[in-house]
C-alpha cells in the first residue's frame, strides 16, 4: 500500500477528501493513493496552459461556424 | 413475405416496405424479438425487454398505417434505448444496482419524441455503471459481447445499444457520449454513431454523468439511418438546460451529394502518432478513397489537440463526481470497484483546476475552430487499439482496474471537449475480422457535413452488407 502520493500524506489526502464532501476511511483512502496522483497530473498538465482571458461559462453554448 | 432480411435491414430498407404495407411492423417487432430471445443469452446487450408494449405499440402503427397515417421513416421500426434514458413506469438503472428501483415517472424528451415518430421501443440496451467506462464491462450485470468474436469487447458505455444493432437485435438504438461512449461502441461493432453538436438533442429525461459533455445520440447500421433518426430527435427543449436553439436542418438533405468539392482536413499530429497500424491502414485508405472520389484533401497541424482528452478527463471526473458524491457516501460498497475508485479519487480537484479546466476548453475549442475554418471535415481513427479481449479488461476480483483497454478513448473524448458533431462509421476490418472505426469530425451544428461525408464513404466502401458470425 502506498503511504504517499506525490507530495501528499494519506492524511493529507484524506483532508481533500474530506474537504470535498467524502467521509472515507484510511483504507479506502490508501486505495485510492496512485489514483490521486492521476487527478492531480490532470491538473497539473492544465496548469501548464496559458488560458489567457477566456472565460469559463461559455462552453455551454458551442457557436454555429463562422460562414 | 419481405424480400430483404429483416434482422439487418436498415430504415432506408424497410421504410418503404412498412409505408407500402408490404411489411407489417408487427413482423418486423415479432422477427427482432424472437432473435432476443435467441441470441440475447451469448450478446446480453439487453438489460430490459418490452415484448409486450413493443408488440402493443406495433400492432398500433399497423393499424395506423393501414388507415394512411404514416408518420415518417421511423414509424413501425425497432429502437433500443440505452438504460440511462428515461420510460415512463420502467426502470432506469443506468447500469447500477443502486438504482435497480428507480422507476421512470414520465418519457425522457428523446423517447417522447421516437413514440411520436412512431417508433416501437423494443427495450433497455446495457451500459457500463453509470455510463462511465470505455471498456463495456459491468459487474453487476455483465459485458456485452461483440458479435464479430463473442470474446472481445463491444467498448462502452454504450455496449448494448451497439451489440443490438451489430447483432441484428433492433434496427436502431440511441446511446450517450460523454468522452467516447457512442463512437468507441460504433467503431468496434462496426456500426454508425453519431455524437450530435452539443445541445443539439435533448437530455432532458438522461441520467447525467458529466453535464459540460453528456450528448445523446443515434447509433444505427448505416449513416443514412442516423440522419433519419436525427431528423426525429434534434431541436431546442426547454426542458434541458443546455439545449440549443440553433435552426434544425434535414440532416438527409446532402447524403447524395458525394465527395465533390468536400473539403477534407487530416491531423498531422496525435492521431496518427500512436495507432495501431492495421487501423492506420485502413484510415488511410478510406482517405484516399474520398480524394480520389472529389474530396480535397489536405494536413492540418494542429500540435495542441492531445490536450483534448486531458480536458475531458478534468471536465468529465469533476462532474461526475459531483453528480454522484452522494451515492459514493452513501452506498458506495454497493459500486463496482473501478467506478467507485475513479468517481473517490475525482472529489480532488479543486474547483479552481476545474474551472481552469473550462476555460482551456473554451480556448482550445477557439484553436479547433480555426484550424477548421476552411475544412468541412476533420478525419481521424476512432479508436487507436484494436479491439481487447472481455477477458482482458476483466479486473481481478475485488481490484479496480484492468490491463486490458488502454487509450480507448484518447481519440473521441478531444470531440466531446469541443462539443463538434462527431461520426464513427466502418471503414474496413482488421485480419482477424474485427471491425475498424473511421471518425468523421465536423464544425460545430454542421451535422449535414458529417453525413454528407460518412454517407459517400460507406456508399464507396460497400461494406455494410457483410454480417458478423452469430447466426
Amino acid at each position: 500500500m502506498p503511504e504517499a502520493s506525490g507530495n501528499s500524506s494519506v492524511g493529507d489526502r484524506r483532508r481533500d477528501v474530506a474537504r470535498a464532501g467524502l467521509n472515507l476511511s484510511e483504507e479506502r483512502i490508501k486505495l485510492l493513493m496512485s489514483k490521486f496522483d492521476d487527478v492531480d497530473a490532470t491538473a497539473a498538465a492544465i496548469r501548464m496552459l496559458n488560458v489567457g482571458d477566456h472565460e469559463p461559462f461559455a462552453v455551454f453554448a458551442p457557436r454555429p461556424p463562422k460562414s | 413475405m419481405p424480400d430483404i432480411d429483416l434482422a439487418f435491414a436498415s430504415i432506408d430498407d424497410l421504410a418503404p416496405r412498412i409505408r407500402s404495407g408490404e411489411l407489417s411492423p408487427v413482423e418486423l417487432t415479432q422477427n427482432t424479438l424472437d432473435r432476443i430471445e435467441r441470441l440475447e443469452p451469448q450478446l446480453n446487450a439487453f438489460l430490459d425487454v418490452f415484448s409486450g408494449s413493443a408488440l402493443a405499440q406495433a400492432r398500433e402503427a399497423e393499424a395506423e398505417i393501414a388507415g394512411g397515417s404514416y408518420r415518417g421513416p421511423l414509424h413501425g421500426i425497432t429502437i433500443a434505448l440505452k438504460d440511462l434514458i428515461d420510460v415512463e413506469g420502467t426502470p432506469t438503472t443506468g447500469g447500477s444496482t443502486v438504482l435497480k428501483d428507480n422507476i421512470a415517472t414520465s418519457d425522457a424528451t428523446v423517447t417522447r419524441l421516437l413514440k411520436s415518430a412512431g417508433a416501437i421501443i423494443i427495450g433497455k440496451a446495457a451500459l457500463v455503471e453509470f455510463a462511465m467506462g470505455a471498456t463495456g464491462v459491468n459487474p453487476h450485470y455483465g459485458p456485452s459481447h461483440n458479435p464479430w468474436n463473442l470474446d472481445r469487447i463491444c467498448c462502452g458505455s454504450s455496449m448494448g445499444s451497439a451489440a443490438a444493432i451489430a447483432g441484428g437485435l433492433s434496427v436502431g438504438a440511441l446511446g450517450s457520449d460523454t468522452g467516447g461512449s457512442i463512437r468507441m461502441p460504433a467503431a468496434v461493432t462496426g456500426i454508425a454513431g453519431l455524437k450530435p453538436t452539443y445541445g443539439r438533442i435533448s437530455r432532458a429525461g438522461v441520467l447525467d454523468l458529466s453535464w459540460s459533455c453528456d450528448h445523446v445520440g443515434p447509433m444505427t447500421r448505416t449513416v443514412a439511418d442516423c440522419a433519419h433518426m436525427m431528423n426525429v430527435l434534434a431541436g431546442y427543449d426547454s426542458a434541458d438546460p443546455a439545449s440549443s436553439e440553433q435552426m434544425v436542418p434535414d440532416f438527409t438533405s446532402e447524403l447524395d451529394r458525394g465527395f465533390d468539392g468536400l473539403r477534407v482536413g487530416i491531423p498531422k499530429e496525435f492521431f496518427f502518432d500512436n495507432v495501431d497500424p492495421e487501423i492506420e491502414t485502413a484510415v488511410r485508405s478510406g482517405i484516399q478513397l474520398m480524394e480520389r472520389e472529389g474530396a480535397s484533401v489536405r494536413e492540418v497541424s494542429m500540435p495542441w489537440v492531445a490536450m483534448g482528452r486531458t480536458i475531458n478527463i478534468g471536465l468529465l471526473g469533476s462532474e461526475a463526481a459531483a453528480v454522484h458524491r452522494e451515492v459514493v457516501q452513501t452506498r458506495g460498497d454497493e459500486l463496482s470497484p473501478a467506478i467507485r475508485a475513479r468517481l473517490e479519487s475525482a472529489i480532488i480537484m479543486p474547483a479552481v483546476d476545474y474551472i481552469d479546466t473550462q476555460r482551456a476548453r473554451r480556448q482550445f475549442i477557439e484553436k479547433m475552430d480555426e484550424a477548421m475554418s476552411d475544412l468541412d471535415v476533420l478525419v481521424t481513427p476512432s479508436v487507436p487499439i484494436q479491439t481487447p479481449t472481455i477477458e482482458e479488461c476483466t479486473p481481478p476480483p475485488g481490484e479496480a482496474d484492468a490491463p486490458g483497454g488502454v487509450g480507448l478513448t484518447e481519440f473521441t473524448g478531444v470531440f466531446d471537449t469541443t462539443g463538434q458533431p462527431s461520426l464513427s462509421l466502418n471503414c474496413g476490418f482488421t485480419q482477424d475480422g474485427m471491425p475498424i472505426g473511421m471518425m468523421i469530425n465536423g464544425r460545430a451544428f454542421d451535422e449535414v457535413s458529417v453525413l454528407r461525408a460518412g454517407a459517400a464513404l460507406e456508399r464507396t466502401l460497400g461494406l455494410t452488407g457483410k454480417r458478423p458470425p452469430i447466426d
